[in-house]
């Protein structure tokens, strides 16, 4: 489900949704308009898909909640639900600022490019700076696999520490609002492509383990072994 | 029924020389040094901008946070040795003192940022001071979760067994703030040394 | 064993305030002339090193940890440098 949603999330959203890379803070009101009002057809596309497949993101999360589950044994498993939560939620803020993007795309000959502009500044402010609602995610998911006691960990540690990582490093996106050139605007190296690209890493590793965990499981359970 | 294959055995080896945490260290040193670069980038669209506004920081404050965290650090070491020891008693005592020195980097931080807010100077004065603000900002949240970490694992480290895995929970968070001490040492000479030399 | 590395993160620290100081007061009195920054640059990554070595135990780590950091070090002060030396005012 995982890599399903990343294909889909940067085709659509990414190169249909001219959203890789973001469009710049700098551009004027008329060249957004221009931009809408030139890929409306292809911007709606790629935005349709972008919603219909965002909730893949949240039935992955539910795979690595299931996952963590097995390793709350003593009945506290507030980090599986925040796990859940966090990626569940982390959907909204795509679904939503893809209608954004689509609502700008819908009649763009109609609509006045500050309309136009406000649109699309309103889908990137919101999906930047729901970035705490991935973090709670991604610390739930690290502290909770650091904390196996086996001797072979179920998820090797240093994919906890990453996902820690990550879910720092998101802090940066709290500049975004305050510029629109340079490192940490919407466009920047830091506030899109850094923090998109470690994102998607994460993504990745995180699906490449819960496999393994999900194959290692099993074959314990079919040895009698689970609890 | 066996828990592990080979390569998990040999990893497991392996971890105990280098904790995993390496890869959170590895991750933020990597990263960091990307900001440095970045920072030296961005200086070279106008160094005589960049030269004058790192004048206006107040060196002295620089060079004492730098031997502030050193110090710490240093401390954090001797903490260690003493735990690996089983010297409960000496590792809370190194690492209260640790603590205490490292507290002084926020004092030194706040008089800093305070001068500087008081005169107008924020993030979005000029480039130099949005990198300046940036590097800073984002080291001294380091700062805060180290500390916190090492509040921590003292607290804990009152009841733990010193033979067992907290001993590497130990080590893993003086790692940690050794990080914190590093990246200061490297920020130290190029924000506030560069300009003026 | 625990000695020597008792005795290494103290001569550290030591290094490091030593260098720190020395650094300060090259930047202060432009010492090296035309090449401070560079010398200044040079320590930062000594000190670096240090912190790297004798705190961090880096020297009895696997190889190739301690190679992903050395290399660090140095790819970092070089591009660091190379951009000073571009437009150093």
């Amino acid at each position: 489900m995982g890599p399903i949603f990343l294909v889909v999330f940067i085709v659509a959203w990414g190169v249909l949704g001219y959203n890789i890379p973001p469009l710049s803070p700098e551009w004027t009101g008329d060249q957004m308009a221009h931009h809408f009002r030139t890929h409306a057809g292809v911007v709606r596309a790629g935005m349709v898909a972008s919603m219909s497949f965002a909730v893949l993101y949240m039935v992955w999360g539910m795979s690595i909640t299931k996952v963590m589950e097995t390793l709350e044994t003593d009945g506290n498993n507030i980090l599986s639900q925040l796990q859940i939560w966090g990626a569940g939620l982390t959907v909204v803020p795509i679904l939503v600022s893809s209608s954004f993007w689509l609502t700008g795309a819908y009649r763009p000959e109609a609509l006045d490019p500050s309309i136009l502009q406000m649109l699309y500044d309103m889908a990137w402010l919101l999906i930047d700076l729901a970035y705490s609602v991935t973090s709670v995610q991604m610390f739930a998911l690290g502290v909770l696999f650091l904390s196996d006691q086996r001797a072979v960990p179920l998820i090797p540690r240093w994919v906890s520490w990453y996902s820690i990582w990550v879910g720092f490093m998101f802090i940066a996106e709290v500049l975004m609002p305050y510029f629109k050139s340079g490192l940490f605007a919407r466009d920047g190296i830091l506030n899109f492509w850094i923090e998109f690209v470690i994102w998607f890493v994460f993504i990745l590793i995180v699906t490449l383990y819960i496999l393994k965990a999900i194959a290692r499981l099993e074959r314990e359970h079919a040895a009698g072994q689970s609890r | 029924m066996i828990l592990a294959r080979t390569p998990d055995h040999s990893r497991m080896e392996n971890a105990k020389s280098a904790p995993a945490i390496w890869t959170f260290i590895t991750a933020d040193v990597m990263a960091f040094g990307m900001f440095f670069v970045l920072f030296m980038r961005q200086r070279t669209v106008d160094p005589a901008l960049f030269n004058s506004a790192s004048m206006k920081l107040d060196v002295r404050l620089g060079v004492i946070n730098t031997l502030i965290l050193i110090t710490s650090s240093w401390l954090v070491v001797l903490g260690v040795e003493r735990a690996r020891r089983r010297d409960r008693a000496g590792l809370l005592r190194f690492w209260a003192i640790a603590m205490a020195v490292g507290a002084g980097f926020a004092v030194t931080k706040c008089i800093e940022y305070a001068d500087k807010f008081s005169h107008g100077v924020t993030m979005l004065t000029n480039d130099f001071f949005m990198f300046y603000f940036f590097l800073t900002g984002i080291h001294f949240l380091h700062f805060l979760v180290g500390m916190a970490a090492l509040g921590f694992l003292w607290f804990k480290a009152r009841v733990e067994p010193l033979d067992g895995p907290y001993l590497g929970w130990l080590e893993s968070g003086g790692i940690y703030w050794h990080m914190v001490d590093l990246l200061w040492v490297m920020l130290f000479p190029l924000l506030y040394l560069m300009g003026r030399a | 064993m625990t000695a020597q590395l008792l005795n290494r993160a103290t001569g550290a620290w030591l290094g490091l305030i030593v260098a720190t100081c020395v650094s300060w007061f090259s930047a202060e009195n432009h010492l090296a002339g035309g090449v401070t920054v560079g010398m200044i640059l040079l320590i930062a990554a000594i000190k670096v090193r240090l912190v790297f070595l004798n705190f961090m135990e880096l020297r009895t780590a696997p190889p190739p940890w301690r190679a992903i950091f050395e290399v660090w070090i140095v790819v970092c002060t070089v591009l660091i440098w190379g951009f000073y030396a571009y437009a150093p005012r």
